[in-house]
């Protein structure tokens, strides 16, 4: 393991009553079970400039350094060199990073994201991820959804447990976070009033008008008996489908021109816009972009093996643009912070197929007013070498990405439960967020 | 570092901890000392309910009946003829019957599908021409795999089989975004014809699979910058598991052992032999010695057969893939004597299912295994069963059952659909807006639910109907309560087929019919 990542919590974990507070966390009503003898977990109140968090998960083990290039880093290009992307000053009209700072910078497929980075509301972060050295997608994964790795007796999501351990923003709201997702997603996992939804816009049962009451008031009963989470679960889709009915997703306009891409992915975030600029309650949504395990002919820019991975990072750039546009330089009545992550980075060298393998440090990004951005945050560079490199292949992590989220929560979601949110991990904040 | 990971013995200990996991917020209703919400109003205009909290009553709590219990569990619904035949042969007579698949006559099905599916028997070839032929990269040949998916599970009389495709298709994942038509040859010529076999037969039929070898990119893989997508999760999802004990070196290495395999225009599996690394290599403990370069291509081939054999003989294989069936016939937390029985029947028999399978159902671990929450194929394919709904056209109710988040051969993950409660009770809607839709369909053109002749025959009354809800989709055992709601729902309107028709979408859509 890193030395620039010591763990320090494993005695701490083994106090029975913390773990009471995950065995008991995953549920609704958390405040009535949590133990009052339990001095570090205090149910947050609504602060009133509290921020909605919007939470991107890039499944597949995105290749950050195709997104954010560290062109200064001579190594880069000696391992890959049928993918790296040609640095800044590189001569020649042909593709190349356009600079963040003079070590790392944009791949074109990147390029919508500048006006946000220019505007400061973009942080990148590079060279992060987790501790634990898994190149497994399923437990990488599962780790960074839990907010601690290699405990499989922790079920909830870090997301998850935030909410559960924070009073909701708006009193009575009868949905708290969505993921839009075929599934819950495990960062979800112990949320109240939290449900996966895949179409907002067709949330419905469907049947005669008429008697859509009398069948609702049929379900709620029948399930107000059923086992949780399943119980939990369609007492609040009952309440939801009412809720969302009175969202006007069909017709949103968006702000400052925004457009989002015409994909799953796009609409999911034009999904999102709309739904927080109805101000229903919704603090919390949680999305998806998959398709980044990139094994083979990875095309990094548009000219190379049909340009797969830049078409991968326009949409999500652009996407990320549009609801910057929207919704974070746009009208909300509340702010809203996006967090964008993935499992594992890609092997710093390339493979025989024009593609990479799993590996472990990445790029993460944060999007927001109140978020610090215009710069390239890292924990010191790890260099590329092959002697700096992990198990002789892969980029170090030297930033935890709890560090990233913890601040966040703390200063964006006030929530100062972090013992809870993250166990056994104490973060260091890192300019994140601003003042 | 401490491992903080705690043992399974202190898990234990806590009697309540498993429950917690794996019910989720279920087990806050113990101690918050909640009642349950029966009766309260809900709050259909945006009034906020109260905090819900769940019974702790398992849905199998009425469910007294052993045999039926077995058709739950291995079968894709509950349906009348097959409970009565189950009753007429008995407990192991009817797992026996369901075991022997190839004995059980299929041949309505096959001739269904041979008709109205025919691209489901072309070769790889013939669906690689069609596909270049309306350049749809294979389009129509997958949803044809996918309707035929369908059709396979609400029909076929071995049920036991199509629950098994089901398992080893997400076990052996393939999406067809990826892999396309090839998926249609893998599905005929790789899961099918194995999944009631021997465990290892499947593993080396995957690995030669054009398929499998595409999707995880190990058709392209060559020395000496190895791709080690396949080699992975070759390890990690089908054989070892992720704990079995293998490094990243052993990824590695497996990676070159296995350089080389692919398939040639036609589909068909073929070495490589210039893509191969002959150096030495030293996988989990055994040498692999260096080949000289006139080494034969089946030489240059067995080491990847010797490696696999290696994968497919040891015991974390064995544990594995007991846990995993374990999980999916019995209990979402198999009790370990079970896991220890069913991977020592693996051990003793070289990987044959079936006795995997015989040690996993018995009646007394049926008897104690708490519900399993039906996951959206499923919770389609027994609407389809209970309601004997009449199928004139294989697409339509499979583009319906898509819409619940399951669509076969979609997810994109070479770990297959979840089978965890957390993964899909959230997606609660999704099912009542299906079950709305298709107990109104009424097509002798696509699909038809004839209430007439099954719901509202042999008495077309409110309580007739309701006995037959009973029969058709409870299997007789649906709890009074909801008996008592759905005749109460059925008699507060005119009685009417249209009335008859929402009672039934009703039932469908009831906590009860979730779970088997």
């Amino acid at each position: 393991m890193s030395e620039t990542l010591p763990e320090t919590g494993c005695s701490e974990y083994q106090s029975l009553s913390r773990r009471d507070v995950f065995r008991t966390g995953l549920g609704v009503g958390i405040a009535a079970i949590l133990p009052s003898w339990l001095p570090n977990v205090v149910m947050a109140q609504s602060a009133s400039s509290r921020d909605i968090i919007v939470s991107v998960f890039l499944s597949g083990g995105m290749d950050g350094m195709s997104l954010v290039v560290p062109f200064g880093d001579p190594d880069y290009y000696t391992g890959r060199p049928n993918l790296a992307i040609a640095r800044p000053d590189a001569a020649g009209t042909g593709p190349k990073a356009t600079a963040l700072d003079n070590f790392f910078g944009f791949s074109p497929g990147m390029m919508p994201l500048m006006p946000a980075y220019t505007a400061g509301e973009l942080l990148v972060a590079h060279a992060t991820g987790s501790v634990d050295p898994s190149r497994s997608h399923f437990d990488a994964q599962r780790y960074i959804e839990a907010g601690k790795p290699r405990d499989l007796s922790i079920a909830s999501g870090w997301l998850g447990r935030h909410l559960a351990t924070m009073a909701p923003m708006k009193a009575g709201a009868p949905l708290r976070a969505m993921s839009l997702t075929s599934g819950l997603p495990r960062t979800l996992l112990g949320a109240p009033k939290t449900l996966p939804i895949t179409s907002p816009a067709t949330y419905t049962i469907g049947g005669d008008a008429n008697t859509a009451a009398a069948r609702a008031q049929f379900i709620a009963n029948d399930y107000a008996t059923a086992t949780d989470p399943i119980a939990a679960n369609a007492l609040d889709a009952v309440n939801t489908i009412a809720l969302l009915k009175s969202v006007n997703f069909t017709g949103y306009t968006t702000q400052n021109g925004a457009a989002y891409p015409t994909t799953a992915f796009g609409n999911a975030m034009k999904s999102a816009a709309a739904l927080i600029k109805a101000d229903v309650g919704v603090e919390a949504i949680h999305a998806f972009l998959g398709g980044w395990d990139t094994h083979n002919q990875q095309g990094p820019i548009a000219t190379l093996d049909g340009g797969y991975m830049h078409t991968q990072m326009l949409q999500l750039s652009s996407t990320l643009a549009a609801f910057h546009a929207d919704v974070i330089q746009g009208t909300t009545s509340a702010n809203v912070t996006v967090v964008v992550i993935s499992e594992f980075g890609r092997n710093a060298r390339e493979n025989g197929n024009r593609g990479t393998d799993h590996g472990r440090g990445n790029v993460a990004f944060a999007l927001g007013k109140k978020i610090n951005g215009g710069k390239v945050l890292t924990n010191g560079w790890p260099g590329l070498a092959r002697e700096n490199l992990e198990s002789g292949q892969d980029l170090r992590v030297t930033l935890d990405h709890r560090d990233i989220l913890a601040e966040i929560v703390q200063n964006r979601l006030g929530n100062s439960n972090l013992s809870v949110i993250f166990p056994d991990y104490t973060p260091r904040f890192r300019g994140v967020t601003k003042a | 570092m401490a491992d903080p990971i705690v043992p399974d013995d202190a898990v234990a200990a806590i009697p309540s901890r498993r429950r917690f996991f794996a019910a989720g917020a279920g087990a806050v209703a113990a101690l918050a000392g909640a009642s349950s919400l029966a009766g309260q109003s809900v709050g259909l205009r945006g009034k906020p309910l109260p905090t819900p909290v769940g019974s702790t009553v398992d849905p199998s709590a009425d469910w007294k009946d052993p045999v039926l219990r077995l058709v739950r569990r291995i079968t894709m619904g509950l349906e009348p003829a097959e409970v009565a035949l189950a009753r007429q042969l008995g407990y192991y007579g009817y797992l026996e019957y369901q075991l022997n698949a190839s004995a059980i006559d299929d041949s309505a099905v096959d001739s269904y599908i041979a008709t109205n599916l025919p691209m489901l028997s072309q070769t790889t070839a013939q669906l690689k021409a069609a596909a270049t032929a309306a350049n749809d990269n294979g389009a129509e040949s997958v949803s044809q795999l996918r309707d035929a998916t369908l059709y396979r599970a609400v029909f076929s009389r071995r049920q036991l089989k199509e629950r098994m495709v089901e398992f080893w298709s997400d076990h052996f994942n393939i999406a067809t975004s990826k892999s396309t038509y090839y998926k249609v040859a893998d599905d005929r010529d790789v899961i099918r014809p194995y999944v009631l076999g021997k465990f290892p037969d499947m593993v080396r039929a995957s690995a030669t699979s054009a398929a499998m070898l595409l999707y995880l990119d190990q058709n392209t893989s060559r020395t000496p910058t190895p791709n080690q997508n396949y080699a992975r999760e070759i390890m990690e999802l089908h054989t070892l598991g992720v704990d079995g004990g293998y490094t990243q070196d052993d990824v590695a290495q497996l990676s070159r052992i296995l350089t080389g395999w692919s398939f040639d225009t036609n589909g068909a599996f073929t070495f490589v032999t210039g893509s191969h690394d002959r150096t030495a290599k030293l996988f989990m403990g055994t040498t692999y010695a260096a080949m000289a370069a006139t080494a034969t291509a089946a030489q240059q081939r067995s080491e990847g057969d010797a490696a696999i054999t290696q994968l497919v003989n040891h015991a974390n294989t064995a544990r594995y893939i007991a846990t995993k069936m374990a999980r999916w016939l019995l209990a979402y937390e198999p009790p370990a004597a079970v896991i220890d029985a069913t991977a020592a029947a693996y051990l003793a028999t070289g990987g044959d299912i079936k006795a995997m399978i015989r040690t996993i159902l018995t009646p007394k671990n049926l008897m104690a295994a708490p519900a399993k929450l039906k996951r959206p194929f499923h919770f389609a394919t027994s609407f389809m069963r209970a309601t004997a709904t009449e199928v004139y056209a294989a697409r339509p109710p499979r583009q319906a059952m898509d819409q619940m988040s399951q669509m076969t051969f979609n997810w994109e993950q070479p770990d297959g659909y979840p089978d965890r409660v957390d993964w899909w009770s959230g997606l609660i809607t999704q099912r009542w807006s299906y079950a709305q839709n298709f107990a109104n369909a009424n097509s002798t053109t696509t699909v038809r639910v004839n209430t007439l002749t099954r719901f509202r025959a042999p008495v077309d009354t409110a309580e007739g109907v309701v006995n037959q809800i009973n029969l058709r989709l409870f299997g007789g055992e649906a709890p009074t309560g909801l008996k008592a709601a759905l005749l109460a729902y059925l008699k507060a309107g005119t009685y009417s087929d249209a009335r008859v028709r929402e009672t039934l979408a009703l039932a469908a859509s009831s906590n009860q019919f979730q779970w088997y």
